[in-house]
């Protein structure tokens, strides 16, 4: 198995000048890989909560390696793809499993042992001339009086560990968690939590954070052929958590294609980048992945790739028939109210852009098109063409794209148990 | 190499400006005027906002309800784009259904995009007196509206007529309602108010602990100090304005 992992300081911290407060690590020892990525909350609340990111993150580490040393791994001897949202959420009486049980032993020692270090670098670690400076002094008092010192280092927890029989995967806050597998090719495997919305988020130092916990396994030998850990800061650049799977996608491919030195630079390279014109967040992604499984997965990865941009491309042809249809609507009208000219030129100037998005598209997907054809690419085309001109599409287009416009698009693929076997 | 090349879309992100404005019979005459007037002015505002902010631009939505609540636009518009359509006053006051429009554009099937990747909404109720429909089923939908509850929420109420009780309900606060009692004063607090929740709410880093309401309140309550014929609510049993709409 192989992994790789980066986080670097968000563009609104370097301006700030505040610390990254992300932390991601991934190792690989004994037949067990392990990708964790914490983040740590912004706010002058959580003024340590870098500090609370990488002990949580190392103490998670240590907690999971130790699980996997000591529990008997028959206890995920064939068990199936497995879900477990948080206690709240769960179905009136659901029964705790064996496996349920360990874990909570699991979440509660990471609590335990996370709050056991961060009382110690509170004592150890008087308050800074900068923490001076710039918390509040209702805050340091807290601090000084050793009250609500977990809300100091909080942060969430994130984590995949592979091990020889079994997989499992838990989270506490926000960040996603993407696997890519052979069918449907990628899946979000833990459970979400409606209570991390916008910049809500549950968290580490909750005083209810052993129930917040939500986690997934599977015992079967059937493994995802890689997984994505990506904190908030990468899942609000890319809004659609499709675009979100297309960058990792194509951090695959670089593994596949290069390496996994070159992928690393390339994602050390890019993730400042992403920062500054995504979400100005601190920005992390860990990753585990088989890599023979991922090239024998290249070719599902780059069609389904064409595929997302093709039905782009369709919606996009949607947008663009309405559109005129309804700009030939308001030009037959008499133009007679101001309501009617504002109506029309919203019209006009959305179609423009309908088909400004529309050429980004074709771009892309003749990129894609090329790159899944080789030689026998041909470059995509329609009947509705690129540009803005008054043609009509033929009666075949238009019913085409017309069976299309109530089309719902959930942007979320449900996750099965087919993995890919080891 | 960078992965950011022609394959991967990084969207901007989006901030959602709401205006609900009462066009209710009431509002005929100066007031209306007003709204209209001050409303066309900020857009531009609101435009340089978004354009000169690195974290988010800002769509603007209006809403007007009276005997009934409907959308100027079938979907929200960027702030450079969008052309104000003056809305006219006449008929009744139906708060409750226009609570009830707004709750289902602020989900995902409506005017919203997904949580990642946006900022939480910014509201701002226009009203001038109390509602004539049944305003609690639509407000106790909104209280359940994940968009709702993270939103920036503000209510103006236009002179002593407007239902303070229910405009607080609104916003969740009585520190959020502001109450103005003449025409300058009103086309004055539009334009803080807007500009304020749009610049607070596009921000990705926040000051301090408090919330981006709280930041917006504190904000609009320091410059109403100098707009004569406007208060906090919490001030309106010692006013010493009375209302002025000629």
């Amino acid at each position: 198995m192989e992994y790789l992992n980066f986080t670097c300081q968000g563009e609104s911290h370097k301006a700030d000048n505040k610390v990254c407060q992300d932390y991601s690590l991934a190792s690989s020892r004994e037949r067990t890989t392990v990708a964790i990525v914490c983040d740590g909350h912004g706010g002058n609340r959580y003024f340590r909560s870098d500090i609370g990111a990488k002990y949580a993150a190392e103490i998670t580490e240590e907690s999971v390696r130790m699980f996997v040393k000591n529990i008997d791994s028959d206890i995920f001897r064939d068990k199936p793809f497995t879900a477990v949202g948080p206690i709240k959420e769960l179905p009136e009486g659901y029964k705790e499993t064996e496996i349920d049980k360990l874990f909570r032993q699991l979440f509660s020692s990471i609590i335990f042992k996370w709050n056991e270090k961060i009382l110690e670098h509170a004592g150890a670690t008087p308050i800074s001339e900068w923490e001076t400076e710039h918390v509040e002094q209702k805050y340091l008092d807290e601090f000084s009086q050793q009250k609500n010192l977990e809300k100091t280092y909080g942060c969430t927890l994130m984590a995949f560990v592979r091990a020889k029989h079994y997989w499992f995967a838990f989270h506490l806050g926000d960040g996603k968690c993407i696997a890519l597998q052979k069918d449907p090719i990628w899946c979000e495997p833990i459970p979400w939590d409606e209570r991390c919305f916008l910049n809500k988020t549950t968290s580490l130092c909750d005083s209810d954070a052993i129930n917040e916990f939500r986690y997934c396994y599977q015992g079967k030998g059937n493994y995802p052929v890689a997984v994505f850990l990506g904190s908030d800061g990468i899942d609000d650049s890319f809004g659609e958590t499709t675009n979100m799977v297309n960058f990792y996608i194509q951090l695959a491919k670089e593994i596949v294609l290069q390496s996994r030195e070159k992928a690393e630079v390339s994602l050390q390279e890019t993730l400042p980048q992403l920062s500054k014109i995504g979400s100005r967040d601190d920005m992390s992604v860990a990753c585990v992945y088989d890599k023979s499984d991922l090239k024998a997965l290249y070719k599902s990865l780059v069609q389904w790739q064409v595929s997302n941009v093709m039905a782009a491309v369709e919606d996009i042809n949607v947008r663009i028939v309405n559109l005129k249809n309804k700009r030939d609507a308001l030009q037959r009208k008499l133009i007679s109210s101001d309501k009617t000219k504002i109506e029309l030129q919203y019209a006009m100037n959305d179609l423009d852009r309908a088909f400004l998005q529309k050429r980004n598209l074709v771009k892309k997907l003749d990129i894609l098109l090329q790159e899944r054809d080789g030689e026998d690419f041909v470059p995509y085309s329609d009947e509705i063409g690129v540009d803005n001109i008054i043609e009509e599409p033929t009666a075949e287009v238009i019913e085409h794209v017309a069976d299309k416009i109530d089309e719902e698009v959930d942007g979320v693929t449900p996750c099965t148990e087919e993995y890919s076997e080891d | 190499m960078s992965l950011l090349d022609e394959v991967v879309s990084v969207p901007r992100r989006t901030m959602t400006l709401f205006f609900m404005i009462d066009t209710s019979g009431s509002m005929m005459g100066n007031k209306i005027g007003a709204v209209n007037d001050a409303v066309v002015n900020v857009l531009p505002m609101l435009d340089e906002i978004s354009e000169t902010n690195p974290d988010a631009e800002i769509k603007v939505a209006a809403l007007e309800f009276s005997n009934g609540a409907s959308w100027l636009y079938s979907e929200p518009k960027l702030a450079s784009e969008f052309v104000w359509q003056d809305v006219t006053a006449g008929g009744l006051t139906s708060l409750g259904e226009a609570c009830s429009e707004l709750n289902t554009k602020l989900s995902r099937s409506g005017f919203m995009q997904a949580a990642s990747g946006s900022f939480a909404p910014a509201i701002i109720l226009l009203s001038d007196g109390g509602p004539t429909d049944d305003y609690k089923t639509g407000i106790s939908k909104l209280k359940n509206n994940n968009w709702f509850k993270a939103a920036i929420k503000v209510a103006i109420a236009i002179g002593d007529d407007a239902d303070l009780k229910v405009l607080e309900e609104f916003t969740g606060s009585n520190e959020a309602v502001f109450t103005v009692h003449n025409i300058d004063a009103l086309k004055q607090i539009i334009r803080v108010v807007a500009v304020t929740s749009s610049q607070i709410g596009s921000k990705s880093s926040s000051a301090g602990d408090a919330t981006k309401q709280d930041q917006v309140v504190e904000e609009v309550k320091a410059q109403i100090e100098n707009i004569d014929g406007a208060e906090a609510a919490t001030q309106v049993d010692s006013s010493s304005y009375s209302d002025d709409w000629d």
